[in-house]
């Protein structure tokens, strides 16, 4: 085959792995009911030991910067530009950069009804040298049938939109979700950032609908 | 705030820079079912195992047999279970971390059992080969587990040129499915098989 379609070296390695792969790679075998029965039954056994060694950390008890909204928030992106560099040495563990309350986009009639008054939560956070969006969509309601909710980065320079791209669908609005900020999404190089939810009907299209739901800027 | 953006109008081509900067690039969906289990909660175990459990088997049934694919199965997700406070949803998805642990477990019982019938121990010119065909056949279990999640459309065009051979124009004739389209739907399938693959923190 020499189909022309310039690569990665991930997809080039994805690529190579399905070369090599046949049809019967993809059948699945199903494990006898006596595998999960002893994984149940070791697990009773050391249910209080189990307890002691692994502690589970509640992500989301941790601490929260004060929201910042506001015009001042997007003067303040410069000076948060330079904060992440320095906070970013830091590898123990999430550190919140920014924050933002999502609201309502009222110019779109068709909304109205879905979306008025709602609002969702959006956190930056920097795990080891990787910035991620932790996103609270509980308020949010889910998208109409045939429709998806999609979240997108929105870099602003000028009032003028420099860059939209996406950061995934919403799965399920009732439990929040962690995106990964991609890696060439410098946010330090625009005056704001925005963080945009949109619906998105299942068309085929994987360009913004238009249709925002609810929007928000970044604080630092 | 939201007065510094722009409102486009829906009937005009949306944001025209779009398509050459968009990049699907480092989307990565977080299942909630692999945050429930990164949290503990009471039925996160069985539902991973559920879900991924004939995953994890299917593997270790391939490179151990299926006598020695049930005990090493139940330490994947014992194990997998006991260390979940290092499992980072952000940074991969579960069915990468518990694939990558099962690897390590494979390995150890493949060495375990040279030791055992080789006295001698295992000369190291066997292990190197081991290693790199549990990681491979590791590594074919996760794209397949991949290729299971994609639309429709995209996994029949990945089929057909993977597995049936046939070049784009040819699955376009195939499909009557547009030729750029073809291209973009194994585009996209690459980089989401790609995704799914990424597990930062085995």
């Amino acid at each position: 085959m020499s189909d022309d379609l310039h690569m990665s070296d991930s997809e080039a390695r994805v690529d190579a792995i399905l070369r090599s792969m046949s049809e019967p790679d993809l059948e699945l075998d199903t494990p006898p009911d006596s595998v999960w029965a002893g994984i149940e039954s070791s697990l009773k056994n050391d249910t209080t030991a189990d307890e002691s060694l692994a502690p589970v950390i509640d992500l989301s008890s941790r601490r929260r910067l004060p929201l910042l909204i506001g015009a001042v928030a997007a003067a303040l992106v410069l000076v948060a530009g330079l904060a992440v560099v320095l906070i970013s040495d830091d590898s123990t563990g999430p550190v919140e950069f920014a924050s933002a309350e999502l609201e309502f986009v009222p110019d779109d009639p068709a909304f109205v009804e879905l979306g008025a008054g709602r609002t969702a939560e959006v956190t930056l956070i920097g795990i080891d040298n990787a910035e991620s969006v932790r996103v609270d969509t509980a308020d949010l309601p889910v998208a109409p049938e045939g429709n998806d909710l999609e979240i997108w980065l929105i870099g602003v320079t000028d009032g003028e939109i420099e860059i939209i791209q996406t950061l995934g669908l919403v799965e399920n609005p009732s439990s929040p979700g962690t995106f990964a900020v991609p890696d060439d999404f410098d946010r330090s190089t625009y005056d704001a950032v925005a963080v945009d939810i949109s619906i998105e009907p299942h068309d085929g299209d994987e360009a913004h609908s238009g249709m925002s739901l609810v929007r928000g800027v970044l604080d630092a | 705030m939201t007065a510094t953006l722009t409102r486009p109008d829906r009937q005009q081509h949306w944001w025209p820079r779009y398509d050459a900067i968009v990049s699907t690039a480092g989307v990565r969906i977080v299942a909630s079912a692999d945050a429930a289990f990164a949290r503990g909660d009471d039925d996160a175990l069985r539902k991973a195992y559920d879900e991924h459990g004939r995953l994890i088997y299917t593997f270790c049934s391939r490179a151990l047999g299926p006598e020695r694919a049930n005990d090493v199965t139940q330490e994947v997700f014992l194990s997998a279970w006991k260390a979940r406070d290092r499992f980072d949803p952000a940074r991969g998805n579960l069915a990468a971390w518990l694939t990558g642990i099962a690897k390590n477990r494979i390995i150890d019982a493949v060495r375990a059992e040279k030791r055992h019938s080789d006295r001698r121990a295992a000369e190291s010119t066997n292990e190197l080969p081991m290693e790199s065909e549990a990681e491979s056949l590791g590594d074919k279990m996760l794209v397949a587990d991949a290729l299971r999640t994609l639309p429709e459309r995209a996994r029949t065009i990945l089929t057909l040129h993977y597995f049936e051979d046939l070049s784009h124009p040819q699955i376009a004739e195939r499909t009557q499915i547009p030729l750029g389209t073809v291209k973009s739907d194994i585009r996209r399938g690459l980089d989401r098989i790609k995704q799914h693959l990424e597990a930062d923190h085995v």
